[in-house]
């Protein structure tokens, strides 16, 4: 993560609420923040460059109907960032800051859009303002250490509600002072105007516009821009395109991954299990770099291979949050632009001996969607071992890869055609269509393995008497079964995995966590488990861990 | 140099821009086009791929289709003889 900067809350694009992460809402032992008496306010007025109105991007769209399905609870959306002003450098006085919070929100056209909600019902649009006025939160503290747990506590109640989305600028931003000189500044985005991407990009450019009063040429493309593009012709294409994946790799699945409910759910009924492991990070390096794959898709295949196993699969559909920020005028946008992709493995067929010799592809998401037999209802419902499963974990990641770069290419397409699809294939299956099963890698930047010896037998059992595990949050509601988040913690990586008890009981999301350190650490060991243990290592996994 | 591997020559400089682009820089055009190694032997990320695809796709007007095995982003050459394959030519322009 850039130099600085502190994430509030993990958000994903997806139809799931972000967890809160407990650790960050107080700071034990350390200074009370005096609350909200304190705070004042600043007018700031901007003058941007133009006005308009087009239809939502599809990024947009997504979170629109995330938040509508999540209401009135949606300021889980909500991004939070904050920026420390007083570590470095010249001391920075509140007119410069100001002056700095002004330029951001005429740079980037994101921070001057609002929603234009239809009369009836229908999709919303997007109306971006030239000029306006944003109201500042002002607080004052007594000394640095305060005005850190100010800045805090700050991010905390800006965060805590959810943004009137017609009326309201969609960004939220506080000042700390301690004297004269501005300590932190905090900002509370939309998630219609940013992802965790762009919340960065916001906070890079924020403190070269402190720093040195430019953040360097503009934008290369508008969220406004970007609308008009998907929405003609040639964005069609492309959309109709990640769509025909979706669909070839939702016949190549099952309907869901999780069919049958298996307990009585927990009152809440949602929880977050969460496995904090150095060890994990190392061997996730490891086995990436052995098998010159992306340390992601060793995670994303370990979901898919587990959760198969877990539930009888032979064929595994999991939903990975893909950034979308490949190409090269948008990788500086602030905007939301992750959406869902799809990933499907059919373990047989990818680890089987013409797979693993580079011979045979996984025909799932490949083949050319045309009459064929929906292969969901034909697998038998209940646990039981798919048969032709051969090989070891490792032996899938050649074909993973090839699909998790299918799944990234084809996640930019229009929620409301994505909706329509998933209802077409519900109604001709008879059931839900959707795998309700997702992954976010959080991580901004993938950190390569350090330069040295590979890590030895004893290594990893050390490494792994610091993993920690616990069940940091709970929810009421969350429109998935199975979200599985991946942060970094220092040199730890943080799996965090929320899931539907009556599906996934408390102690099935522990040992699912467990066995999937135990499956990379293994892995990265030389020592790979065969497909055929996954099942035993669920049940084992985490047993005589704390 | 016959003009069908002069054409091919040109092709397979332009791709190594556009690969070496993908990766910021860190493959550079030098190391590309030397070597015979894989692509990500050579250090081009998955990430770096996605650009690269994206690049291609944008400056050659064609739609690359991961269907299959795609051994095309294997190496340099394998993505120079697709293109090639597709008539795309190192003008930028598609003349299938």
């Amino acid at each position: 993560m850039p130099e600085g900067t502190v994430t509030v809350a993990g958000l994903r694009a997806g139809s799931v609420p972000a967890d809160t992460e407990p650790e960050k809402a107080g700071t034990p032992g350390g200074p009370v923040p005096s609350g909200a008496c304190s705070d004042t306010r600043r007018e700031i007025a901007f003058h941007g460059e133009r006005s308009g109105r087009a239809p939502l991007t599809w990024g947009q769209r997504a979170i629109w109907h995330a938040i509508r399905r999540t209401a009135p609870n949606d300021h889980y959306f909500n991004i939070g960032r904050v920026l420390p002003l007083a570590d470095r450098g010249r001391p920075v006085t509140v007119p410069e800051a100001l002056g700095a919070l002004t330029r951001l929100t005429e740079r980037h056209e994101s921070l001057r859009t609002r929603l234009l909600l239809p009369a009836l019902d229908g999709e919303p649009a997007q109306s971006l303002a030239d000029a306006g006025t944003l109201s500042v939160t002002m607080t004052r503290a007594a000394g640095l250490p305060e005005a850190a747990a100010e800045a805090e506590a700050l991010l905390g109640r800006l965060s805590a509600t959810r943004f009137d989305y017609a009326a309201e600028w969609p960004v939220r931003a506080a000042l700390i002072t301690v004297g004269d000189r501005v300590t932190h500044a905090v900002l509370v985005l939309c998630h219609l105007a940013a992802d965790g991407h762009a919340a960065e990009i916001l906070v890079r450019d924020l403190r070269l516009l402190v720093r040195r009063g430019s953040a360097g040429p503009p934008p290369a493309t508008t969220p406004l821009d970007l609308a008009r593009d998907q929405h003609a012709a040639a964005g069609r294409r492309r959309g109709a395109a990640a769509l025909a994946h979706w669909e070839a790799g939702y016949r190549a699945a099952p309907p869901t991954m999780f069919p049958d409910l298996c307990a009585q759910p927990r009152t809440p009924r949602f929880w977050t299990g969460r496995l904090v492991s150095p060890a994990l990070a190392r061997a996730v390096g490891t086995v990436a770099a052995t098998h010159r794959v992306s340390g992601s898709t060793v995670l994303l295949t370990a979901s898919a291979a587990l959760v198969a196993a877990g539930e009888g699969h032979r064929t595994a559909a999991v939903m990975p949050i893909v950034g979308n920020r490949t190409a090269g005028a948008l990788r500086d946008l602030v905007s939301t632009l992750s959406q869902d992709g799809l990933f499907v493995l059919d373990l047989a067929e990818a680890s089987g001996p013409r797979a693993a010799s580079g011979l045979a592809e996984p025909h799932g998401p490949t083949e050319p969607h045309g009459p064929m037999e929906p292969s969901g209802p034909m697998e038998p419902s209940g646990p039981t071992e798919p048969s032709g499963l051969a090989g070891t974990f490792t032996d899938l990641l050649p074909a993973a890869y090839r699909s998790a770069l299918r799944a990234y290419r084809a996640a930019v397409y229009d929620p409301v055609e994505w909706d329509a699809l998933g209802e077409r294939l519900s109604a001709e299956y008879g059931t839900d269509v959707h795998p309700y099963c997702c992954f976010n890698d959080m991580r901004l930047v993938e950190r390569a393995l350090p330069e040295g010896p590979r890590a030895t037998g004893a290594e990893p059992a050390e490494a792994r008497r610091r993993t920690t595990f616990g069940f940091p949050a709970t929810q009421d509601r969350v429109a998935c079964r199975y979200c599985l988040h991946v942060t970094e913690e220092g040199d730890a990586l943080a799996v965090s995995l929320t899931a539907d008890t009556a599906y996934l009981p408390p102690e099935a999301i522990r040992a699912h966590l467990y066995a999937m350190e135990e499956l990379i650490v293994a892995s990265a060991a030389g020592t790979p488990p065969p497909l055929t243990e996954l099942r035993t290592l669920l049940v084992a996994a985490g047993g005589d861990r704390p | 140099m016959t003009a069908p591997a002069a054409a091919e020559a040109a092709l397979r400089g332009r791709v190594a821009v556009l690969v070496s682009r993908a990766t910021d820089g860190e493959v550079t055009e030098e190391e590309l086009l030397s070597a015979g190694a894989s692509l990500t032997a050579l250090g081009v990320t998955s990430l770096a791929l996605l650009r690269l695809i994206d690049a291609v796709e944008e400056e050659f007007g064609i739609v690359l289709d991961l269907d299959g095995p795609f051994r095309f982003l294997d190496d340099l050459d394998g993505l120079v003889g697709h293109l090639a394959g597709l008539g795309v030519a190192a003008d930028g322009g598609n003349d299938a």
